[in-house]
């Protein structure tokens, strides 16, 4: 008797999945995301203020402020948010999704605390003024002793976190608590782990150096700490990448029953992330003298090409899953019945099919062309890289987050969407203008704007410095795309606010009436049909629609590549 | 047909967590990481004008 009313106060049933949720991993869930949402909002007013600022008819910061909010502006969207919000994920594809236990339950809470209090220094240091070194923190700009450790004891938290999640693995596995191999969204979350990993001892390899450097009792050699931090800061943007296919694949399933084509096609995709995605980081040191061709061209190309394989491979397996999902359900007319016909009101779903676009044809295309040896001179350190990681780690990841917090606030946070008209909105009004905003600076970028500049005008500089006129435009592009994506980010923020401290509570009755505020994944899912007409005609036709979507997405992806190898050429006239 | 097929290489392989976690670090430090480093300590010293 006194096990069962243990066993009840450790887990509850999930009403829509019917899944045994370990109530530890389930507000270790609930906390983690409510930070990272906390850090969204300081990065998001942070990201209003730079982009008026580098928007040069309204230039809004005094200098000092600007390097000070593009710090916090970084740290807090690309560390704080994006991490915390991979804690919240690796718990729920743990325990969660396995359906087992937590093991080491009060852990997990040492391990927020850790975090949270790395957070609080490093943003104390920063709005003091003490670490006005951006986020990267080159050599030798240097920042208080505070900073770096703050840094490091947020990274001893999530690291603690991804031993936690391969120990969730065991236990699981030894409680039989799945059969056969684990579920691929979790394998997702595995990769997304063991690349934390990865990314979290370079950063105890170069943070705790920095930190005595720092307090004066180490030299620190500035080719060799931005070798080692770039195995921290890019590799945690494949962490994102893993994490945001995982959540696609997850929301597929959800929103409206997309299938798995081939479970071994898209784990081999994951093993390739595993082995090759890390090594990405060798891009931000493409133009270092120190490094021989050999090195970079092996890292950023041959081995690289294998990661980019994967996400091409996920890239059409996620849509082509989406289609025969539907297709199953009857959508089989024509090539893009499907689509027309897909569920593009919820917002989980909305935000899903733009993440993949966008992250997909916008970022994919862009992070391959500026990571080629010879183009990334053309391109280093201009306003192309944030315009192509803005369509990636935001357009990309940040919004998949966004778009999954639709089915976690019901499911796991047990509350109705507060504002569903608005939440059917936001994934479009963030999505339409981080695109805008990226293609503004994509544009500024190629004509050489650089990145982190304060005053493009260089005024008071020995030599007038000017740029194509172009940029004049350009610059209002990526201002008016900054501020709808900031309408959109602030958007979500209340959303998800306002359901989690005053939300209406999900009842049976609500389930049963379809209640405004539950997406229709959590409510009327349709089922999946395997037998009749259509079902032959799916099968019949296949994906075809996205097949052509495909072939769309490679001409574009060969018009950008060799227009830049042009522009390349113009650079440097041969004969 | 039997129906307790073996699990095939692939699977078993990607059903090792640690395996997986061990070789992504090996391949990631050997070319990236270790490989970088030999290269920067390699580099000669400048010579001053
Ligand atoms: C809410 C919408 C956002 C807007 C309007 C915005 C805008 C900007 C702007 C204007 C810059 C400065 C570029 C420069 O001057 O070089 C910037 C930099 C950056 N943003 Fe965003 N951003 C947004 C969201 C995000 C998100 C969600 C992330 C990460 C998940 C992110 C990550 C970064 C990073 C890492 C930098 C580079 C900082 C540096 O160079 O030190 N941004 N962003």
């Amino acid at each position: 008797m006194n096990s069962i009313s243990n066993l009840a106060a450790k887990f509850r049933t999930c009403p829509v999945t019917g899944l045994k949720v370990d109530r530890t991993a389930e507000n270790l869930i609930k906390v983690n995301a409510v930070v990272a949402v906390v850090c969204l909002l300081l990065g998001a007013v942070a990201a209003l203020l730079i982009v008026l600022t580098r928007w040069q008819a309204v230039h809004l910061l005094p200098a000092e402020w600007y390097y000070r909010l593009l710090t916090s502006h970084g740290l807090n969207m690309l560390i704080f948010f994006i991490i915390f919000f991979e804690m919240a994920v690796l718990y729920f594809a743990g325990p969660v999704l396995l359906n087992c236990r937590l093991p080491a339950p009060k852990l997990g809470w040492v391990n927020f605390g850790l975090m949270v209090i790395g957070m609080i220094m490093v943003n104390t240091m920063v709005y003091t003024g003490k670490a006005d070194v951006t986020f990267t923190s080159y050599p030798p700009l240097m920042a208080d002793p505070m900073y770096y450790l703050g840094i490091i004891l947020f990274a001893v938290g999530a690291l603690l976190v991804t031993f936690q999640f391969m120990a969730t693995l065991v236990v699981a596995k030894k409680e039989k608590t799945y059969e056969g191999s684990i579920p691929l969204v979790v394998f997702g979350a595995l990769t997304a782990n063991i690349i934390a990993i990865i990314t979290l001892l370079h950063g105890a390899l170069i943070f705790i150096p920095a930190f005595l450097w720092s307090l004066g009792l180490m030299n620190m050699d500035p080719q060799i700490y931005r070798l080692v931090f770039w195995g921290l800061g890019h590799s945690s943007q494949q962490i994102n990448v893993a994490a945001h296919v995982a959540i696609w694949y997850l929301l597929a399933g959800l929103t409206c029953g997309g299938v798995v084509l081939s479970e071994k096609v898209s784990r081999a995709a994951y093993v390739l992330y595993i082995l090759f995605i890390s090594m990405a980081s060798a891009h931000h040191l493409l133009v270092d003298p120190g490094f021989g061709p050999a090195w970079k061209v092996w890292n950023t190309s041959y081995a690289m090409y294998l990661a980019v394989l994967a996400s091409m491979i996920h890239g059409f397996t996620v849509p082509a899953g989406v289609e025969m999902g539907l297709r199953l359900r009857g959508y089989t007319n024509g090539l893009f019945e499907w689509l027309r016909k897909a569920p593009w009101g919820d917002p989980g779903f909305s935000g899903m099919a733009l993440s993949v676009v966008i992250f997909g044809f916008m970022g994919g295309i862009t992070g391959v062309t500026i990571g080629t040896e010879q183009i990334n001179i053309i391109a280093h350190n201009t306003l192309r890289i944030p315009g192509h990681f803005h369509v990636t780690v935001v357009g990309g990841t940040a919004l998949a987050f966004m778009a999954v917090t639709y089915y976690v606030l019901p499911l796991i946070f047990q509350k109705r969407v507060a504002f569903w008209g608005l939440a059917k909105l936001q994934p479009y009004l963030f999505g339409i203008g981080i695109s805008i905003m990226g293609m503004g600076m994509i544009f500024q970028g190629i004509f050489g704007v650089p990145r982190r500049h304060w005053d493009i005008t260089f005024s008071g500089a020995l030599f007038p410095v000017e740029f194509h006129p172009a940029v004049t435009f350009f610059q209002a592009v990526m201002g008016i795309g900054g501020i709808i994506a900031f309408t959109g980010a602030l958007a979500f923020i209340l959303i998800a606010v306002v359901t989690v401290f005053f939300g209406k509570t999900v009842t049976e009755a609500d389930l049963k009436s379809g209640a405004s505020g539950l997406p229709q994944g959590v409510l009327k899912l349709p089922p999946q049909v395997h037998t009749g007409a259509h079902v032959v005609k799916a099968h019949e036709t296949g994906a075809r629609g996205t097949v052509v979507l495909v072939g769309i997405f490679f001409v574009c992806f060969v018009l950008y590549y060799f227009t830049n190898w042009k522009i390349l050429s113009f650079l440097w006239k041969v004969g | 047909m039997s129906t307790n097929q073996e699990v095939p290489l692939g699977q078993r392989l990607c059903d090792s967590p640690f395996l997986l976690l061990i070789a992504g670090i090996v391949v990631m430090f050997a070319f990236y990481t270790i490989w970088g480093l030999i290269e920067v300590l390699n580099l000669p010293q400048a010579t001053l004008p």
